[in-house]
């Protein structure tokens, strides 16, 4: 390769890593959107991962997905689904299309509502909850590189993580996952933890960070519910309150 | 672009603009294309870097008057701080060589759903400060390094302190505030311990500037009782009253104290947000 051709082809790449994140070449392929909420979601949270001895598991845990957007296409998804319903690790396809060919960064997508119920056990304590969400998040600039080769099938899948819920901090880098604060909201001790047993009980020692808004349990889990989003497993995303 | 491709690229880059440029009849055109990877996109150049002092600014703690009505004074704040950083207001482009070289000063920004709010870092003051507010008022904590730009915040670790650096009320905790709570004539001395969860940050206090090179002055690294924006305090909902259950006037708020344990957490809580620390500078 001649010096001019070879640094024709540095200054592509040059160009190329410093002006874009989104790549796109000729051709097409299948991207299948799917909801996955990991075996926390799925199996339940064993008391050994939670820090006080609780363990979790739910009957169900429904998600309205909405404005999914990946490689600057919308990808519609119709109707709420259930990720409680074991799906050993393929996660539930909600929606699907075609995409151009290439390298796609910046996804999006928002969570509208969020369902839950089930239970948590401890010894002889069993508390059971059914809880609604309904506050809307839009996730932005999701941390994943989606590729779509031409004519093959690619997975965007948006990772759903029960176990914030639980966290015991909005700030910290690792909190700890818990269920007693939760379970002592029970006050009427029926075995039910209500939304309005949770609006009357503070947060004790929980970490609200910044946020003064955050002082009851039910206000603590409606922060919590806008950070259940992420992308690919691990990814991150831009979370922001879209009411 | 992986940093080997790109380190590759830039091998090749440098070697083969040798050659252009040893050759009259292509220097122009290796020019040209030298020019195109900072010619096509929109970022800055490298800006320089500002040196300013940051010093203890006590002036901010105040008698203030609580929403119980309790006029309350301090009498010494003590805090363990750790590494302190400085951000301007949202997201700036830095996506060029400077980046890379300010890496290795910075610390990168990795945000969170949820867990991280603020700007991009763009100063740091590292180190560990135990920081006695009202005592050492003006005393200098070190050299912060900053980038010209326009500051919004600042935001810092809360530390413990040690044996080496602390006084013994400290050792193992994160503050100790002191003073005297005064309701109806009836006056409660305090003594409060924090302890803030390892590597607790606290993210956005307020710290409004420009900074540039002609700036010159000190940043005061502040603390306050009373929340300038909003006007509620550190105490507010704390009747002090309450907790004397000796009736020695005396009281004793600390972790782990069951009877004193909501009190705590309220206290606590309001301590470890932007809205009772900021960074003001002083030209």
């Amino acid at each position: 390769m001649t010096p001019r051709n070879t640094l024709a082809i540095v200054a592509a790449l040059f160009l190329a890593s410093a002006c874009s994140d989104d790549k796109s070449e000729g051709g097409e392929g299948t991207l299948n959107i799917t909801a996955y909420g990991e075996d926390f979601i799925e199996l339940g949270i064993p008391a050994d991962e939670m820090a006080d001895g609780w363990s979790v598991n739910f009957d169900t845990f429904v998600v309205t997905i909405d404005a999914v957007n990946v490689a600057n296409k919308s990808f519609p998804v119709s109707e709420p689904v259930d990720i409680s319903v074991p799906t050993e690790g393929a996660g539930h396809r909600i929606s699907s299309g075609v995409a151009p060919v290439g390298a796609h960064a910046n996804s999006s997508f928002s969570i509208t509502h969020v369902e839950l119920a089930g239970s948590a056990v401890k010894d002889a304590d069993t508390k059971t909850f059914n809880w609604t969400f309904e506050n809307a998040t839009n996730y932005t600039a999701c941390e994943t590189t989606t590729k779509v080769t031409d004519g093959g099938e690619a997975t965007f899948q948006i990772t759903v993580h029960a176990d914030h819920f639980f966290y015991d901090s909005l700030v910290a880098e690792e909190p700890q996952v818990v269920f007693q604060a939760l379970a002592d909201a029970d006050t009427d001790l029926d075995g039910f933890i209500t939304k309005t047993e949770l609006e009357s009980t503070d947060i004790g020692s929980y970490d609200p960070g910044n946020d003064n808004t955050v002082d009851n349990l039910w206000t603590w889990l409606i922060a919590q519910s806008r950070t259940l989003g992420h992308v690919d497993g691990e990814g991150h995303c831009e979370a922001t309150a879209a009411d | 672009m992986s940093s080997i491709a790109r380190n590759i690229a830039s091998y090749y880059w440098v070697r083969n603009m040798q050659v252009f440029m040893t050759k009259p009849h292509l220097k122009a055109v290796g020019l040209t294309i030298a020019a195109l990877p900072f010619l096509g996109c929109s970022e800055p150049n490298e800006a320089p870097r500002v040196k300013l002092p940051v010093v203890i600014d006590g002036s901010q703690i105040t008698p203030v008057t609580t929403n119980l009505g309790y006029d309350v004074e301090l009498e010494s704040v003590h805090v363990v701080v750790e590494d302190v950083v400085f951000t301007v207001a949202g997201e700036i482009h830095t996506k060029s060589f400077f980046e890379h070289i300010s890496d290795a000063v910075i610390p990168p920004v990795f945000a969170h759903p949820g867990h991280y709010q603020g700007g991009e870092i763009t100063g740091e003051l590292p180190g560990i400060f135990n920081i006695n507010w009202l005592e050492n008022d003006g005393d200098e904590l070190g050299t912060a390094t900053l980038i010209e730009g326009n500051y919004s915040a600042a935001n810092f670790t809360f530390g413990r302190g040690s044996k080496v650096q602390s006084n013994a009320d400290l050792v193992g905790h994160t503050a100790v505030l002191t003073g005297r709570a005064t309701k109806e004539n009836h006056v409660v001395s305090f003594h409060i311990t924090i302890d803030s969860p390892e590597g607790r940050e606290l993210v956005g206090a307020p710290f409004e500037a420009t900074i540039n090179s002609q700036t010159k002055g000190t940043l005061g690294l502040r603390f306050s009782v009373e929340d300038p924006l909003e006007g509620d305090t550190l105490f507010d909902d704390v009747d002090f009253h309450d907790f004397d259950f000796d009736d020695d006037n005396s009281i004793i708020i600390t972790p782990n104290r069951e009877e004193s344990e909501d009190v705590y957490n309220i206290i606590r809580r309001r301590f470890q947000t932007h809205d009772h620390f900021n960074v003001h500078l002083s030209e």
